[in-house]
């Protein structure tokens, strides 16, 4: 069965037998295949145009093909994004079981592409490890390895990284229930076989392996640092996580789309307004579901209050942690002020869920601008405050400056994204990159710096706060007083109340949607924006049910987690902890 | 029935029981030293997820915790005598969570704080904890999601009323049947031998 | 202009001789902190301090607390018992038992209607869900618990009687009077939506389907019944 072509030549086609509708490929797909033509790999590869360009490949080819895509010229797919993993069973008409489903960046041209490989059926689903190309994928092939089962040869520690080691069984296959859990006890946690090795070795009379975590005051989130010290300094270190695994992937797949959304504003919880824009941008763009400008540019400022809430939180802990406690409580108030914003708009402080696929779950209140204008006034008092205390600091400057380096090289290779990649002087925000929700039409900066170090990542984050004030402020000016937040399609957004009482056909589509739940049609898409640590994705994949068929959000906080064993190898535990703070570790999106 | 460790039963406080002036002396003690401790209670916020955000918001200067002499907050368990556990409890965690429990010194107290630690909240999943109280005894649960502020400081409130009437931690198991959990779940079998598959 | 800035060129990395002896800095950083504190001293009202529970925020009319059920005006429930909002909750903590209500026109009520607060994660989605106008949600978050049992919240627990103020005062809710949004009224939202044949014989006896006001149309007497009781009561 061959796919459409539109040049004629008869191809082979590798392992896909789902027919592609024969058009022309998008410029990006198709300059991506006439690369691939021009290469040895040219029929290796199988070059899709879904929502982004898509290279289908065969676990055998995939190192050749990823090598190739990081280090071609026309390529240079540097930034390693996403792995997700797909359990295709209940999927029909899809060629294999499972899929592995990478995600990939490209610095240089700014523009994403999607690998996928396809895991033969018939044997354990297995395929060689990337990590030589992109060291990011360390930690996504674990947690594929953990939750779906695949074996990635070469891997230096396929270990299972979110389930604990008692877990039988992977999670998120189709075949595995929900609410099946293990008994763990403490015998069952086991070390990193490196941390068990209590020999002493001549040099290092100092030698002992301790554990900083989990339960810890300076890892925010429950992180888990198994460290070698020679004295202070550590010699070796590895993370473990998965303290706060809450199975968001599987959680997603037993509930409806809307009802998601909640369980969205868990993730990344210090700005969860964010998380739930990302989410109902992805499912909007599935269903083909235009908001109205009001609707958007409200989830705009709030997202950008949101952003100022998470820095506030990241830099009033970091600072926290290395000492300087007053400063903790002057970021507090704007959060505190903000919190009163969002209780005013949806009810909720925190766990907002005020996001609804198609627009908001219910208009902003009349004050609204007027309360926004007013925090504008009052937010930059307290960050001048904490500027004042802490930038010319030398104790801050002797204790965030040259510590914690990470080079651009190192960055990208590493994958990281937002604030931290920033200030290792790679200036990719994707609010400027792929604008969405009017940030094109607004004054803004984007914040980085070139030093790397922990002290260049607070200047970054502080600016942001500035950067986020000054697109409020656009924002608000041109706010229309009226109008609906919500897409008139009530095949998606539940109608008005005042109908659902007294007109039959609003009950009508009412109870289908709550009983039903929105259909989106089957298809894949992944969708990214900033969020506050960084590029935030969903990668959904719909078979037209009520709910998601799978869902997998990408972290931004995740590779940094990562990287983080290694960039403090051979600093001192105060160093890796003020490293650590930087980092803006929350554990709710780190592990869903 | 205890699940890990060797926890002891307390005696416990028998206010009924009469007696002559040596009793009228011992109760007047044990108010006020019932009063002293319920005003000075020492958290220890075992802060995981969310509701960690919302306790770090009532230490914070617009709530401040410290009016009701809860403001030396300790890490340590040694030095603490109120574990609040704020935020989702997963299975992994549930080992370190009855170890930091075990080492702190009697007399002590447990809050669970937001749904997720009470119940597993809408976490009806593979590895979340359906309540600590399937790990350890808890003395007050908080409903909310996370509990505002000062739902957190109602529940603080609760609790010391419960210390004021003379109530120290048992080691009894809370109620965690009657609401309807689709998980069912022995403490202390394993549901497989551990190197089968599922 | 919409570019880019470096933050980290645009602060000198070297300190100047006063800041690099600690003092200076040590006092600038304290006059900050001094003004806070002498602003908090002599200006104690402007704390930002919430003196609960002797003071208490306040939070708007959409704050998501306590849930209740809402009563029509001859004191029964709304709730018609139609699990919509059991099937919106993603937390599957509301547990409904249908019954038959005798009056035809309000069909079912429920028998049982428990909100498990221990697993609610309030989020609003069962007021979003309601077509009846059945179950708001309160500004009362004045909730804790020593026990899971407790923590099931009945009927009585949840219903809000008639006449009697709301703690703490309503909340999140389905509509807001002034947004322009028609509040139901006790019989516009008739379970039964009869079918032509069958409203053609309602209109033959003479009821009126669509009044507002008083006992649905199902109910009302019938003019012979009603005659029949006139001369009964002489």
């Amino acid at each position: 069965m061959v796919a459409g072509r539109e040049n004629g030549a008869a191809r082979k086609t590798l392992l896909s037998t789902v027919e592609a509708p024969p058009r022309a490929l998008s410029p990006a797909a198709e300059r991506l295949r006439a690369r691939f033509d021009g290469s040895p790999l040219g029929d290796r590869v199988e070059v899709r145009d879904l929502d982004l360009p898509t290279v289908e490949v065969a676990p055998d080819d995939w190192p050749a093909v990823a090598r190739f895509l990081r280090d071609d010229p026309e390529c240079r797919y540097d930034l390693f994004i996403d792995l997700a993993g797909v359990d295709n069973a209940k999927r029909p008409g899809r060629p294999t079981r499972f899929e592995a489903v990478f995600h990939l960046h490209s610095v240089t041209r700014d523009e994403h592409v999607r690998a996928k490989v396809l895991l033969p059926d018939g044997a354990e689903p297995r395929l060689p490890s990337v990590v030589e190309v992109w060291p990011a994928a360390n930690w996504f092939e674990r947690e594929a390895y953990d939750l779906f089962g695949f074996d990635f040869p070469g891997h230096p520690n396929q270990r299972r990284l979110l389930c604990h080691d008692a877990f039988v069984g992977h999670a998120l296959r189709k075949d595995y229930s929900p609410g099946q859990r293990w008994f763990f006890a403490e015998e069952d946690l086991r070390m990193p076989a490196w941390a068990m090795d209590t020999e002493e070795k001549a040099g290092h009379f100092e030698t002992q392996t301790i554990s900083i975590g989990p339960s810890h005051p300076a890892t925010h989130g429950i992180v888990h640092l198994v460290a070698r010290l020679n004295g202070e300094r550590i010699t070796r270190a590895e993370t473990q996580i998965g303290y706060m695994h809450r199975c968001f992937e599987k959680m997603s797949e037993t509930h409806t789309w809307n009802q998601v959304i909640p369980y969205c504003d868990r993730l990344n919880y210090v700005s969860a307004m964010i998380n739930g824009v990302g989410y109902v941008r992805t499912v909007e763009k599935m269903l083909g579901v235009e908001i109205p400008d009001r609707g958007r540019l409200a989830r705009t400022i709030l997202s950008e209050f949101s952003r100022i809430m998470d820095h506030c939180v990241n830099i009033g802990t970091n600072l926290v942690d290395i000492g300087g406690l007053t400063n903790f409580w002057y970021l507090y108030q704007p959060r505190e002020s903000i919190y009163g914003l969002l209780e005013a708009c949806c009810g909720a402080r925190l766990t907002v869920s005020y996001v609804r696929v198609g627009g908001l779950a219910i208009d902003v209140p009349e004050d609204f601008v007027a309360r926004s204008r007013a925090l504008l006034e009052s937010i930059p008092k307290f960050v001048d405050d904490v500027e004042r205390l802490v930038t010319r600091n030398r104790i801050v400057r002797n204790r965030l400056g040259g510590t914690g380096v990470v080079s651009k090289e190192q960055a990208i290779a590493w994958g990281f994204t937002g604030p931290m990649l920033r200030a290792s002087g790679v200036a990719y925000d994707v609010r400027r990159s792929r604008p969405y929700d009017f940030y094109d039409r607004f004054d803004w900066d984007v914040a980085m710096a070139t030093d790397g170090d922990n002290f260049a990542r607070y200047l970054v984050r502080l600016e942001e706060i500035r950067q986020s004030l000054k697109i409020i402020r656009q924002a608000l000016d041109v706010f229309p007083a009226s109008g609906p937040v919500n897409s008139d399609d009530w095949h998606v957004v539940l109608p008005p109340k005042d109908a659902v009482y007294h007109d039959m056909e609003s009950l009508i589509f009412h109870f289908k949607l709550i009983m039903e739940g929105i259909r989106v049609p089957s298809g894949e898409r992944y969708e990214w924006i900033e969020g506050a640590n960084g590029e935030l994705g969903f990668y959904a994949i719909s078979e037209g049910g009520a709910g998601p068929y799978r869902l997998k959000p990408r972290p931004p906080c995740f590779p940094m987690m990562a990287a983080f064993e290694h960039m403090i190898v051979g600093s001192t535990v105060s160093d890796a902890i003020a490293t650590l703070g930087t980092l803006n570790v929350i554990a709710g999106e780190l592990e869903r | 029935m205890p699940l890990f460790g060797k926890g002891k039963a307390l005696p416990a406080h028998d206010s009924s029981a009469a007696g002559g002036p040596a009793d009228f002396l011992t109760t007047r003690l044990d108010t006020m030293v019932a009063w002293a401790r319920s005003n000075s209670l020492w958290p220890l916020p075992f802060a995981t997820a969310c509701c960690g955000i919302e306790f770090m918001s009532v230490v914070s200067s617009h709530y401040d915790l410290s009016r009701f002499g809860a403001e030396v907050v300790r890490f340590s368990p040694r030095q603490a005598d109120l574990l609040i556990v704020a935020g989702t409890v997963v299975d992994k965690l549930g080992p370190t969570l009855r170890k930091i429990y075990d080492q702190m010194p009697e007399p002590k107290w447990v809050i669970s704080m937001g749904v997720c630690a009470s119940s597993g909240g809408f976490y009806r999943a593979y590895h979340v904890t359906q309540g600590i109280d399937e790990i350890v005894p808890v003395d007050v649960y908080v409903p909310g999601c996370p509990p505002t502020p000062e739902q957190l400081m109602y529940g603080i409130l609760e609790l010391q009323r419960k210390i004021r009437a003379g109530e120290k931690s048992r080691d009894r198991r809370s109620a965690a049947s009657g609401e309807g959990s689709r998980f069912v779940w022995s403490p202390g079998e394993r549901t497989a031998p551990p190197g089968k598959p599922s | 202009m919409s570019g880019v800035i470096d933050v980290g060129a645009r602060v000198s990395r070297k300190l100047t001789l006063s800041e690099r002896l600690y003092l200076p800095g040590i006092l600038q950083g304290m006059a900050v902190t001094m003004r806070h504190f002498l602003r908090n001293l002599f200006a104690i009202r402007r704390l930002p301090t919430i003196l609960y529970p002797e003071e208490k925020r306040d939070y708007s009319g959409r704050f998501r607390g306590k849930h209740i059920l809402t009563t029509r005006d001859d004191g029964t429930l709304k709730c018609v018992a139609c699990y919509m909002c059991a099937e919106a909750c993603p937390a599957e903590c509301i547990t409904i038992v249908a019954g038959e209500h005798p009056k035809i026109s309000y069909e079912k009520y429920p028998v049982v209607f428990d909100i498990n607060m221990l697993r609610c994660v309030y989020c609003g989605f069962c007021v979003d869900a309601c077509p009846k106008d059945a179950i708001w949600m309160t500004r009362n978050y004045e909730l804790a618990f020593f026990n899971r049992k407790e923590a099931i919240f009945g009927i009585d627990k949840l219903v809000a009687k008639p006449g009697l103020p709301v703690k703490d005062g309503v909340g999140y809710r389905p509509y807001y009077p002034g947004d322009g949004t028609r509040p139901p009224g006790d019989s516009s939202s008739s379970p039964v939506i009869p079918g032509d044949g069958e409203r053609a014989k309602l209109r033959e006896k003479g009821l009126d389907l669509h009044h507002t006001e008083g006992p649905g149309p199902l109910n009302a007497p019938s003019p012979a019944a009603k005659a029949e009781r006139d001369r009964k009561a002489g």
